[in-house]
């Protein structure tokens, strides 16, 4: 069963050999080619960042980018040494190695499995997300940081100065001391690094798919040994090599065990164990990032999780083949890609030709000039510090250039481990900031119906103000709030509405401010209203009390039609505005249906036959999410306006404005007499009607939604409209369009009149 | 706030009806209804009397539903059958009409809905108490106004 399960995982990772032979292999094994000499001389170069011996570097290349591959996602993902991480280590070991006597080597083994560790467990707890929570800001101060670090660190090897690493602890004292030592500049060794430098940002930006690094290290290497530059005789001109320092041979002597595991120091531990975590977050953010940005052009749908475990297992394994902490390297996974790999093999086998070099060339890289390698730092350094996208950032916002400006001091003032998190709880503070304030504005009704959004409080002196409410209503943003709404109202207001639809994150402290401002307005006889309340603020405001406080007339609900509630809202205000005006001289009843009656139109003979023609488009529709007290006030509103005609039909529309049932007036009466007593009672007077009318009128208005209509399209003809209209049992028949959405209704009078039209009159019909 | 007193306890059917509706008699053909039905403008329906009898009540909606009764099929496949012209010749005392439910002017807007309640689809006609002489009818748009305004209103209910 184990067996068959791991035989299963293993063929969805690798295709079959016989068929990535056929298929795959020639592309895999050019770009693994790519990939190997563009990566030799980088991971020489990127241990050097890191202050370790440059063949670990490829150590780091052969056994961490295997071991990542085989486990991970991607198909394309090149892990190994990379300059931010190196930067880190170097930053971490260069002080604990002085201060515990311990080998910076030793110090990176045991970085690489602690964090190797937190990177599987992470992925194992499934926190693959974790990565979205650090911003663009935070990166790219921290990247620029990583990149000027990088600079000022290789500054005395580019100058040829003696080596200052020993006599200070920070990057920026080491600088001001070059600064100082300029006078022992090594013109030879200053042309060498210059020279490399200027050579690989030129190919990189002419010839991008050359190894630069490759043809930059050879030539200086050659220049060096064919002018004997290496050698005691140059005197002052003398240029050191790699091999003085750290003798590469010619072998894969890889294993090694940490020592720090076979002699724990428990101090040790403990100061290693958060810079770990340091290294472990962001060589994950820059794994899945580029990984991300791959699979955006590869198309590869990524298991983030997947590749979190897969590359701490990585560097885990590599603690023990002494390879130091590694993660993603945008340029060669982009090379890699570019090359044309096609599966992870690629990287695996640019691992191996990374090993069949050191093996058989390794010795040779002995002869590459420190200054050359310096030059090469450099290159990488300017590529770090991207301006173009610094400044596009920059000038984005005023919290943009907080975030960035804080990490990227952090970065060179502070421990680079700790600049991260800085930066994290700088970007959590920006946006409490940007939350801790809801989004006021006014809107004003126009005389089309639509509605017109104004700056706070700039709105002309009204009986009905409308405020609109945008943005996070949590505790921060809450404060003081209910204070600065009443900055709107004035002598002549008498009902405010809230418009609540986007708000988000609401809870407690949100539900008592709004009980106290309505305690506000209640103290100056002013009526609130709130509108766009969707079902989780419905929820808060309920479980609150909130709800009941404010009472359920004045509480209207979010529709998937735009400012349906709004208006709804609206419609209240006005009328209770109207009944407070006319006081004890309201028109009757008969008045209002007298009049709204003697609007209806005459019924025309309409020449057109389809249903398109005949229809009617003046119908009501509504949303699947009110209550029926909404629809009372709704239909009630379009009875009186005398648009309504003899017998409304509020037809309903389901999210995706599809004709989802109708509501019509006789299920209304019906509903409202639903109170158990009210066919029994042998009199009632205003004041028990009301109360057994209101007996059902917040329930969903779904439960009084017929369904059986029968509908048209608008190219159906007399025939098929009378049908339906029979169907019907005379009411009006709906026209739909394809995708059911309601364009109109036929009404029984128009299609009678058409009938009559159409059939012969009774002289010629005898 | 104070509490005014409510309209809708004086709401009778003298007071809510209105008094256009059309008369046909009896023998009028179901063609003259209709055709009478298309110039009408502020009621949709038609009360047949006989000999001062009310006999019914007939509507738009019941007409129509009558004429394309059991021709469906035949109206689907796009054929205005000829049986319709027979029909259409049918005198008003041989085709079902809708009940009317009468009330007397005096009745309150609780009993109207008690009555709208349990005859569905019909008209609330007012009669004369002593002739039974029809003198208005009650729409459902009244009764639903005046119900909808009591549910809604808030002085109705509770309130300081």
């Amino acid at each position: 069963m184990i067996l068959s399960r791991l035989k299963t995982k293993v063929h969805s990772l690798f295709r079959p050999v016989p068929t990535w032979l056929r298929t795959d292999a020639k592309a895999d094994l050019s770009a693994a080619l790519t990939v190997a000499i563009l990566g030799i001389p980088q991971a020489m170069a990127f241990a050097a960042i890191a202050g370790l011996p440059p063949v670990t570097g490829l150590y780091t290349s052969i056994v961490s980018a295997i071991v990542a591959a085989l486990l991970g996602s991607s198909r394309h993902l090149i892990t190994g040494p990379s300059n931010v991480t190196c930067m880190m280590i170097f930053s971490i070991t260069a002080q604990l190695a002085k201060r515990y006597g311990i080998s910076p080597l030793e110090i990176a083994l045991l970085i690489s499995l602690l964090s190797g560790f937190m990177q599987a467990l992470m992925g194992l707890l499934r926190l693959g997300s974790i990565v979205k929570y650090i911003s663009n800001s935070v990166i790219m101060g921290f990247t620029t940081g990583a990149g000027i670090l990088i600079a000022l660190n290789q500054l005395d090897a580019f100058l040829g100065l003696p080596a200052s690493k020993s006599d200070s602890s920070h990057v920026l004292q080491e600088f001001w001391q070059n600064l100082r030592s300029l006078g022992s500049i090594n013109p030879a060794g200053l042309a060498i690094a210059a020279f490399c430098m200027v050579l690989v940002i030129t190919i990189k930006k002419l010839k991008p798919r050359l190894p630069g690094a490759l043809i930059a290290l050879s030539m200086a290497s050659l220049v060096v040994l064919l002018l004997g530059l290496n050698n005691e005789a140059a005197g002052w001109l003398r240029i050191p090599v790699i091999g003085e320092r750290s003798h590469i041979a010619g072998s894969l002597a890889l294993w090694h065990f940490p020592q720090l595991l076979l002699q724990p120091d428990w101090l040790l531990y403990r100061d290693v164990g958060f810079s770990a975590f340091s290294v472990a977050v962001i060589g994950l953010i820059q794994s899945a990032s580029i990984a991300k940005s791959l699979a955006g052009q590869s198309g590869q749908r990524l298991d983030f999780n997947r590749e979190f475990v897969g590359q701490g297992v990585a560097n885990m394994v590599g603690a023990f083949f002494q390879c130091f902490p590694a993660a993603g390297s945008f340029n060669r996974s982009a090379v890699c890609m570019q090359s044309g790999a096609k599966t992870r093999m690629a990287a695996i086998l640019a691992a191996v030709f990374t090993a069949l070099f050191l093996l058989w060339l390794g010795p040779l890289t002995n002869y590459i000039p420190e200054p050359a390698f310096a030059g090469l730092l450099m290159a990488t350094a300017f590529f770090m510090i991207d301006r173009g996208r610094f400044m596009k950032m920059w000038r984005t916002s005023p919290h943009s250039r907080v975030v960035l400006a804080g990490t990227l001091a952090a970065t060179l003032l502070l421990s680079m481990e700790n600049a991260v998190f800085l930066g994290v709880l700088l970007s959590v503070l920006a946006l409490l900031k940007v939350t801790g304030k809801p989004y006021l504005t006014q809107l004003i009704q126009r005389y089309d119906g639509s509605f017109e959004e104004i700056p706070f409080g700039h709105a002309a002196d009204d009986r009905i103000v409308l405020v609109n409410l945008e943005g996070y209503f949590y505790f921060a943003s809450v404060d003081d709030l209910d204070y600065e709404l009443m900055q709107c109202i004035t002598e002549e207001t008498k009902i405010l509405i809230l418009r609540m639809k986007r708000l988000r994150a609401f809870g407690s402290s949100a539900m008592l401010m709004l009980e106290h401002f309505h305690d506000l307005l209640l103290k100056k006889n002013i009526r609130l209203m709130v509108c766009g309340i969707e079902n989780d603020l419905r929820r808060t405001m309920t479980v609150s009390g909130l709800r009941q406080k404010l009472g359920e007339e004045n509480i209207f609900y979010a529709d998937n039609r735009l400012f349906q509630s709004t208006e709804l809202a609206l419609l209240r205000a006005r009328k209770l505005l109207d009944n407070e005006k006319l006081g004890d001289h309201k028109p009757t009843l008969l008045e209002k249906i007298k009049g709204s009656i003697g609007n209806i139109g005459k019924a025309k003979n309409v020449p057109a036959l389809n249903a398109g023609r005949l229809m009617s488009k003046r119908f009501l529709r509504f949303g699947q999410e009110h209550q029926i007290r909404e629809v009372l006030w709704l239909l009630g509103e379009w009875v009186q306006s005398g648009k309504a005609g003899i017998r409304p039909v509020i037809y309903l529309q389901d999210t995706n404005g599809c004709m989802a049932g109708m509501v019509s007036l006789w299920e209304i009466i019906k509903d409202l007499g639903a109170h158990p007593d009210f066919l029994e009672a042998k009199t009632a007077d205003a004041r028990m009607m009301a109360e057994w009318f209101r007996y059902n009128q917040d329930k969903s208005i779904m439960r009084l939604v017929e369904y059986e209509a029968h509908c048209v399209s608008p190219e159906s003809g007399l025939p098929e409209q009378l049908a339906a209209l029979a169907r019907n049992k005379g009411r009006s028949v709906p026209v739909l369009d394809k995708n059911r959405r309601m364009r109109g209704t036929v009404e029984a009078k128009v299609l009678l009149a058409e009938l009559l039209r159409q059939l012969p009159d009774k002289e010629n019909s005898e | 706030m104070k509490k005014p007193e409510s309209h809708v306890d004086h709401l009778s059917a003298s007071t809510i009806c209105i008094d256009r509706f059309t008369i046909l008699q009896a023998t009028s053909t179901l063609r003259e209804a209709l055709a009478e039905m298309t110039v009408l403008e502020n009621t949709a329906s038609l009360l047949v009397m006989q000999d001062r009898e009310i006999l019914g009540v007939l509507s738009v909606e019941a007409a129509i539903a009558y004429l394309c009764a059991g021709r469906l099929s035949e109206l689907d496949a796009g054929i205005l059958p000829a049986a319709l012209h027979q029909r259409l010749e049918e005198r008003l005392s041989d085709i079902p009409l809708g009940k009317a439910v009468c009330i007397e002017p005096a009745t309150g807007l609780a009993e109207m809905l008690q009555l709208a309640h349990k005859q569905v689809g019909e008209w609330l006609l007012v009669v004369d108490p002593q002739s039974r002489q029809p003198i208005g009818q009650v729409l459902y748009n009244t009764l639903f106004l005046s119900a909808a305004g009591l549910a809604l209103d808030d002085n109705a209910l509770i309130h300081p």
